[in-house]
């Protein structure tokens, strides 16, 4: 199918998964707490606060991502009143970059590891 | 052709009985406390590392030497984290080992939900030791009646606690009825003072807690140590090509398989976490994170197999690209 040396793309697909989750992880680490002060009147972020406050880096990545996946489907949380809509819209545009990026990121990533190891790799 | 063997100590037991068991002779014998001085002449825990040297050489070798330093880090190891005192730690460390290894990252994430809920445990262990420390200073049949009511509460209660899809991570759940894990039985259990196995028990409880929510730093560790034996058995059994080679895939297999763990783990999670949301269970409480914490350790095990397989191959080709 290709002349592309399987190896090749192993090293892309790990080396980026290795830069994304350490870009991850700094983001994660530096601005949990301002991605949360945007959302003061969602339900959803003080429950995740009070669930993962404790668990340290790890814990911030697991609030990280559920306003990551709040903010792609805000409907998610609209029909329990979990999340305010409004304050969702409003969430500063720098602030969503630096969350979504390498939170979409992932996501492609772990889509492009799973095809390749399932579909070149076996 | 002869080579020193390991294996780790099943029970709890003193260091004479164990070599008198194991059926030494020559060379290995004469090595025997020198190879094991961790554990020579005290009571030798279960999960220690136990070496039996090359019996073909009065001399010790490298691999015996590389054993040695891997027996006394596993003996540091246990010490630190006090799981010396009873077997607990090696009658679930299957169940610990298959839990922390790839999915660490997963779990790591939650592991003071599953602290919490493996101290709801220990809480409901310590609430039938009183209990029954109370009933011991009453001694009348009516009192005895109650204590038996009171007592079918608490075990329902831990019945509960442990049927838990959660405590499977608590290294329970195996151990069939309750009577069985506490090391009890109802005929002599008012008699005899079993009672005071309780106390084990609990100890152990605690300590499984406490080395699972320190899950993602142990699962790592595993990792990482594996990996170094890997590459130390090709390094002197093979040629120094194959100990290069070894080097790049094992150590490129370990990159691969925590990036691989630490991003399964994190959007899987996260997906849990959003479908419980759908599926209207309450966020913010035990449930949620029962979610995160499966979706996290799913997540794990998947992403860190696929990254090791990734790892390994992108290993292979920087080797092939660099070597001559």
């Amino acid at each position: 199918m290709t002349d592309v040396d399987p190896g090749l793309i192993a090293t892309i697909i790990t080396l980026s998964i290795v830069i994304t989750m350490c870009i991850t992880f700094y983001i994660a680490h530096a601005y949990t707490e301002k991605f949360e002060r945007c959302l003061p009147s969602c339900v959803f972020v003080e429950h995740n606060k009070m669930a993962f406050s404790n668990a340290g880096l790890l814990g911030k990545l697991m609030r990280c991502s559920m306003i990551y996946f709040y903010l792609w489907v805000p409907g998610l949380g609209k029909k329990r009143g979990l999340a305010d809509n409004a304050e969702i819209r409003r969430f500063p545009a720098k602030l969503k970059y630096l969350l979504t990026i390498p939170w979409t990121a992932q996501i492609i990533l772990l889509i492009a590891l799973v095809l390749f190891t399932q579909l070149i790799a076996s | 052709m002869a080579e020193v063997k390991s294996f780790i100590n099943s029970r709890t037991q003193t260091f004479e009985t164990l070599k008198a068991n194991i059926g030494l002779s020559g060379n290995s014998k004469a090595k025997f406390n020198v190879l094991n001085s961790h554990i020579a002449g005290s009571v030798v825990s279960a999960g220690e590392l136990v070496i039996v040297g090359d019996p073909s050489t009065p001399s010790c070798t490298s691999q015996e030497a590389y054993l040695m330093a891997k027996a006394s880090q596993v003996h540091t190891d246990l010490l630190s984290n006090g799981a010396g005192g009873d077997d607990f730690f090696l009658d679930n460390f299957e169940l610990l080992q298959s839990l922390l290894f790839h999915a660490s990252t997963g779990v790591g994430a939650v592991t003071d939900g599953w602290n919490k809920h493996l101290n709801a445990i220990k809480v409901t262990l310590d609430d039938i030791e009183i209990l029954h420390r109370e009933h011991l200073g009453s001694g009348s049949m009516v009192e005895r009646d109650t204590f038996y009511a009171k007592r079918t509460a608490l075990f329902l209660k831990l019945d509960k606690q442990l049927s838990n899809m959660a405590s499977y991570g608590s290294g329970l759940r195996n151990e069939g009825s309750i009577k069985k894990l506490l090391g009890i039985s109802t005929s002599s259990y008012m008699h005899t003072g079993e009672i005071s196995g309780y106390a084990d028990k609990v100890s152990g409880v605690a300590r499984a807690a406490n080395l699972v929510k320190r899950g993602a730093y142990i699962g790592t560790a595993l990792d990482v140590a594996s990996t170094g034996l890997s590459i130390h058995k090709a390094c002197t059994t093979g040629r120094e090509d194959e100990c290069r080679k070894a080097k790049y895939v094992e150590g490129s297999s370990l990159v691969g398989g925590l990036g691989g763990g630490a991003l399964g783990g994190t959007i899987g999670s996260g997906v849990a976490g959003i479908i419980c949301v759908a599926m209207s269970v309450p966020t913010g409480g035990a449930a949620a994170l029962a979610c995160a914490v499966i979706g996290g350790a799913v997540g794990g095990v998947a992403g860190g197999a696929m990254g090791t397989k990734s790892g390994e191959m992108m290993g292979d080709y920087l080797y092939r690209q660099t070597s001559p």
